[in-house]
């Protein structure tokens, strides 16, 4: 009997935690069908997607594929189901031959008596990404030998190489130059003339409308509708994924560059390998400095490189206080002059899970809280920390409360709050709203504002433009390492204009 | 379509230099080796010919041939992150068991006897370790503890009735003196290249060991890949075990952790041989730091250098100058 | 109120099993573990298990550890009854503390700037440190002045351990040192991104270690009257087994604290001593000290992550 769909979810939960990560998610791909999934950052799709592809188990739910049940256990048994996934933020074993990368998990089908016949994988390899026309690639070299974007289509040969009847990409498009993605545009066509679907996840809402024939908005962990691309703009699309008119109602207002003359920071020649390079700025006190770029345009490293977590090859950051300049040696150096940096990853970077809330507030501050004989009194902490706790809304049950059981939102308070002391003049943000829902996020954007007007000057470092448009003073554009462009608040930006570079 | 032919052919220009890195590599390869060679010629010199005597280098490689067999088996085992301190004491209770089956049925007894108890307590161990989330070092302690007291146990009942622990005597002892000791360092080395280049067991635990979440994603079971590696492993613990017993024909149980320190000299081979790991395949690697280790203790004995304390002082500094070195390449991924 | 009991778990397990142990000793051993001469034994054993687990803390704390403190002790011991006996005793206490400083910082200095394993670099430490004791000493004991004897009262003792640990106490509850080690041991690319010198800490912790190292193998000098080339052999594994058994997490971090090392070391004493009393050979004890160690540990962990469950729901 053959089924209309390659795939149906029914009902599908998931929980992180105290996080509902999937909602009752139900949703059906037909044969031929090239899907969209769109939402915003932490709204559940890259759950789906690890449910999908065996990453991760489900709570509750029903799969199904092409009509019968369909249970994951690893995935492994996703791809001996013909379904093949790129997951975003992977990448490659760098210790292993790219050859073997491709076929990894499944190298016993070059079995031969018991020894793997490398030369048979190579040659199959070198076939396969010939086949699918995805270049030339050394195939017997280690995979640490492959630029960001090589590795990516190593990972997409990969997906295609369990011959799939159902294609995940998630998060594709950004890392890859246009000639790829015109390259990946014909190979998804060719799946929709064999009969086989896609599903497709990318920040770029035009480039989806375009290549997907239905898209699929979720939001919170709950699938909000799903409709033919034909009928969608890009306006609409934003519209469904935020669930309410974007009016920029939560950021600011103003139209003008608003900042004082005095220099506070001054970047010159920074170069960071394979990163970027000679990136040079002034950042003014009061001033919100944007950054942003595609994934691997470097602004990530910049953010990193300004706070001296990475030591940069060439050129140096001055620190500037009443005319004093001085050179920023380490993250050490940096903290103890006051700037703050607000890591991209608070779950990995940023915060202690596995400790209370009153110690990871305290963190950045634990040298203002010092008396005599380096003595920190415990009283002093919980003052702080209750304070903090208080002023900025946290929703914890108590101080001592472990940071493990706060959500997205709470801990990324923690994670910007505690740099609000009173030491801090300059705070690098990556990323401040990745992954919280919108009232905190509007919170946060208020805190800035305010922030702000006290004198208090900010980097933003973003890959959500609307965020960048809507609260800075200035902001630079990189691309592949460099900056190309440089807008100004007065002279007015929009996405159109700062894509155009962007790309 | 033109642009799309420049694209093609600048990607194909980046492979080529990195062709010509491979060449580069190759000198690399051959530097390393007069690198290597050179200090060799000048302690020659140094010893007025001594050191290079067929009978002396002859004597080195005997030497080398246990370390490689243990240092091939932390390639297996350590490669995926388990550092099972309670190898030593494994040993000693694997030479004990080769020796007593060897007495009653030779050499079979003498292979089967090693392989069988360091597969089985080796088993043990890492199913504990996942199971228990302990560690790899701590519970590698507690089980060196264990496995020592009863290595122990048996020494000293053996000790009550008047014998030795296990005493070979002129039995099954041609496996541990030349020729045959070389032979079965050929054979270990072609089984270990093998199974480390050639098996999904190979691949599946430098998968592991390089990034554990990127293979569990590409679906390789780390688990199972830990234990298979670990088993593999094992085998070469313990048929080190049984050249040991048939080389030196006796085994003294140790207590108080002494166990540890058998594993010293194999563990400044593997760091050696991780250090060289750019340069020469791990497997190979082992054999040649292992040799080189080995003529580091003979130099310092034919200088006359007391075996109990420089030369353990030169051991523990070659375990820190090898993890220094092992850890030079790995600087630019830790942040 | 079974998150309550978690809770007090994490706290009390330890006790109970200090409680437990001295019960079945009291009944096997009898009124011979009570005696003076006996409780005089448990404390001297526990002395040195807690001053040099006090300097081990820090780098366990830190996800670390340190396996060079017996050997350590042993090369500070001798090297600094030499020096009292050419220069007099005053230099006895500042050559052992300056040496297992010096010691500690070469450690540290592997660890954090070379990015070696700890386990690694203090194993080859231990190994190395004891050939050259052995190589000072030429296998012989060495007799020291009278002053250092003086060392055996059991007031001096007393109060030295007193003032020692009401320093350490303060350094590691009430200091950044101890904050920051926590950090470490917690996260490591937390202190990174928040701007702490993880290598500076790292090195830090080390050099305390190392100290207490030194002050032990004064005291231990002390006691035996000279120098003993194997004196301190595996007395870091004690120390470590004192941490671990007295609950602290042997993955590091916040759940280190002090008062879990007094528990622990009394507890592997106790245990040590009643088995010798009970006339347990060497070889079953090491057995049976293997077994506690991985069960003890298995059980810390269990605990713990029930306990950081409780500790996140934030109702306690």
């Amino acid at each position: 009997m053959t089924n209309e769909y390659i795939f149906r979810a029914e009902k599908l939960n998931k929980f992180f935690g105290p996080t509902h990560a999937n909602n009752d998610v139900s949703i059906s791909i037909q044969k031929g069908e090239i899907r969209g999934l769109i939402g915003e950052n932490g709204s559940g799709k890259s759950t789906l997607i690890s449910l999908i592809s065996g990453i991760i188990q489900k709570d509750s739910g029903m799969m199904f594929l092409d009509g019968e049940p369909y249970e994951p256990k690893t995935p492994l048994d996703a791809f001996n189901h013909k379904i093949g996934t790129v997951v975003q933020e992977l990448g490659l074993v760098d210790g292993l031959p790219i050859g073997v990368n491709i076929f990894l998990g499944r190298l016993d089908m070059f079995n031969k008596n018991g020894v793997i016949d490398l030369q048979g994988l190579y040659k199959a390899a070198s076939e396969h990404l010939s086949y699918w026309n995805l270049g030339k690639f050394p195939v017997q070299n280690l995979a640490s030998t492959l630029s960001v974007e090589e590795k990516k289509m190593v990972e997409l040969a990969r997906a295609l190489s369990v011959n799939p009847n159902f294609l995940i990409l998630d998060e594709i498009t950004t890392a890859i130059s246009l000639n790829n993605r015109k390259l990946l545009y014909s190979i998804i066509e060719q799946f929709k003339k064999q009969g086989k679907s896609v599903l497709l996840i990318t920040h770029d809402l035009e480039e989806i409308i375009k290549i997907t024939d239905n898209i699929t908005i979720m939001r919170d962990g709950v699938v909000v509708d799903t409709r033919k691309s034909c009928e969608l703009t890009p306006d609409i699309l934003k519209r469904l994924m935020v669930g309410r008119e974007l009016s920029g109602s939560y950021y600011r207002n103003d139209w003008e560059d608003q900042y004082e003359d005095d220099v506070v920071l001054s970047v010159c020649d920074l170069t960071v390998e394979e990163h970027f390079e000679d990136v040079s700025f002034d950042l003014h006190k009061g001033e919100i400095l944007g950054i942003c770029g595609l994934s691997d345009a470097g602004i990530h490293e910049l953010g990193e490189t300004i706070f001296g977590v990475i030591k940069p090859q060439k050129g140096s950051i001055y620190f500037i206080s009443s005319n004093e300049k001085i050179k920023v040696k380490n993250s050490i150096h940096a903290r103890k002059l006051g700037i703050g940096y607000v890591p991209k990853d608070r779950d990995k970077q940023a915060l202690m899970i596995n400790d209370s809330v009153e110690n990871n507030i305290c963190l950045p501050s634990i040298e203002i809280l010092q008396g005599p004989f380096g003595y920190i009194r415990p009283a002093k902490m919980r003052k702080l920390s209750s304070k903090v706790v208080n002023d900025f809304e946290i929703k914890a049950k108590s101080i001592s409360q472990y940071i493990r059981g706060l959500s997205g939102g709470n801990k990324q308070k923690i994670n910007f709050a505690r740099w609000m002391n009173e030491k801090v003049r300059i705070l690098i943000m990556d990323c401040p709203t990745r992954g919280v829902d919108v009232g905190v996020k509007a919170y946060i954007y208020s805190v800035m504002n305010e922030a702000k007007k006290q004198g208090l000057s900010i980097i933003m470092i973003s890959d959500e433009l609307p965020e960048l448009i809507g609260m800075c003073d200035r902001l630079l554009v990189m691309k592949e390492g460099k900056v190309v462009k440089t807008f100004y608040r007065s002279s007015g930006f929009t996405e159109e204009s700062i894509m155009e570079v962007m790309m | 379509m033109k642009s799309v032919d420049s694209e093609k052919s600048y990607s194909l220009g980046k492979f080529q230099e990195r062709r010509f890195l491979v060449s580069r590599y190759d000198i690399k390869k051959l530097l390393s080796v007069i690198l290597i060679i050179i200090p060799y010629i000048i302690f020659n010199i140094f010893t007025k010919g001594r050191f290079m005597e067929s009978s002396n280098i002859l004597s080195i490689l005997v030497h080398a041939v246990v370390p490689a067999f243990v240092a091939w088996g932390f390639c297996f085992i350590f490669t995926s992150g388990i550092m099972d301190l309670s190898i030593g004491a494994i040993m000693i209770l694997a030479c004990i068991v080769s020796g007593i089956l060897a007495i009653k049925i030779g050499y079979f007894g003498l292979i089967l006897g090693g392989i069988l108890v360091s597969f089985a307590l080796e088993y043990i161990n890492l199913k504990c370790m996942i199971k228990t989330k302990i560690p790899s070092w701590v519970f590698g302690l507690g089980m060196a503890m264990i496995y020592e007291g009863i290595g122990a146990l048996y020494g000293a009942s053996q000790l009550k009735l008047g014998k030795q622990v296990v005493s070979l005597g002129v039995t099954a002892r041609k496996l541990g003196s030349i020729p045959w000791i070389i032979i079965v360092l050929a054979l270990g080395l072609i089984m270990a290249y093998i199974i480390f280049n050639r098996t999904s067991i190979g691949f599946d635990i430098r998968a592991v060991g390089s990034n554990r979440e990127v293979a569990k994603m590409m679906g390789v079971d780390v688990t199972k890949a830990i234990i298979r590696g670990g088993l593999v492993g094992s085998v070469f613990i313990g048929l080190a075990s049984a050249i040991n017993e048939s080389y030196a024909g006796r085994v003294m149980p140790t207590t108080g952790l002494n166990s540890i320190a058998l594993i010293f000299i194999p563990l400044a081979v593997y760091l050696l041989a991780q250090a060289f790991e750019q340069i020469f395949n791990l497997t190979v690697a082992v054999i040649i730091s292992s040799v080189i280790v080995e003529s580091l203790f003979n130099i310092l004995t034919i200088l006359g250098v007391p075996s109990g304390t420089w030369q353990q002082v030169a051991v523990g500094a070659c375990v820190i100058v090898c993890g220094v070195l092992a850890q030079r390449h790995y600087k630019g991924v830790v942040k | 109120m079974k998150k309550g009991l978690w809770s007090s778990y994490q706290r009390i397990f330890p006790f109970i099993s200090l409680i437990l142990l001295i019960i079945i000793f009291s009944i096997i051993v009898g009124p011979k573990f009570w005696s003076v001469d006996n409780l005089v034994n448990i404390i001297n054993q526990v002395v040195p298990l807690i001053l040099g687990g006090a300097g081990m803390i820090f780098v366990v704390t830190q996800g670390g550890c340190d396996l060079s403190q017996g050997s350590a002790l042993a090369l500070v011991g001798t090297i600094a009854a030499m020096a009292s006996n050419s220069l007099g005793f005053i230099a006895y206490f500042p050559v052992a503390i300056f040496l297992g400083a010096l010691i500690g910082a070469f450690n540290g200095v592997i660890v954090s700037k070379f990015k070696v394993q700890s386990l690694m670099v203090t194993l080859a430490m231990m190994i190395t440190l004891r050939a050259i004791v052995v190589y000072i000493t030429g296998g012989q004991v060495i007799y020291v002045s009278s002053s250092v004897l003086l060392l055996d009262n059991f007031a001096i003792k007393i109060s030295i351990f007193v003032t020692t640990m009401a320093v350490m106490y303060y350094l590691f509850e009430y200091t950044k040192i101890g904050f920051y080690s926590k950090v470490i041991g917690e996260n490591e690319m937390v202190g990174i991104y928040t701007g702490i010198s993880v290598d500076k800490y790292k090195i830090l912790a080390f050099m305390i270690s190392g100290i207490m190292a030194g002050i032990v193998g004064a005291l231990t000098v002390g006691r035996i009257g000279g120098v003993d080339p194997a004196m301190g052999n595996f007395f870091e594994l004690q120390v470590l087994m004192s941490l671990f058994v007295g609950g602290v997490p042997v993955t590091g971090g916040a759940g280190s604290k002090i008062y879990k090392l007094f528990i622990g070391a009394l507890i592997l004493s106790v245990l040590q001593n009643g088995l010798i009393l009970s006339r347990v050979s060497a070889e079953v004890s090491e057995l049976v000290e293997g077994i506690i160690l991985i069960g003890v540990v298995f059980f810390t962990l269990y605990i713990r992550s029930k306990f950081i469950q409780v500790q996140s729901a934030g109702e306690n």
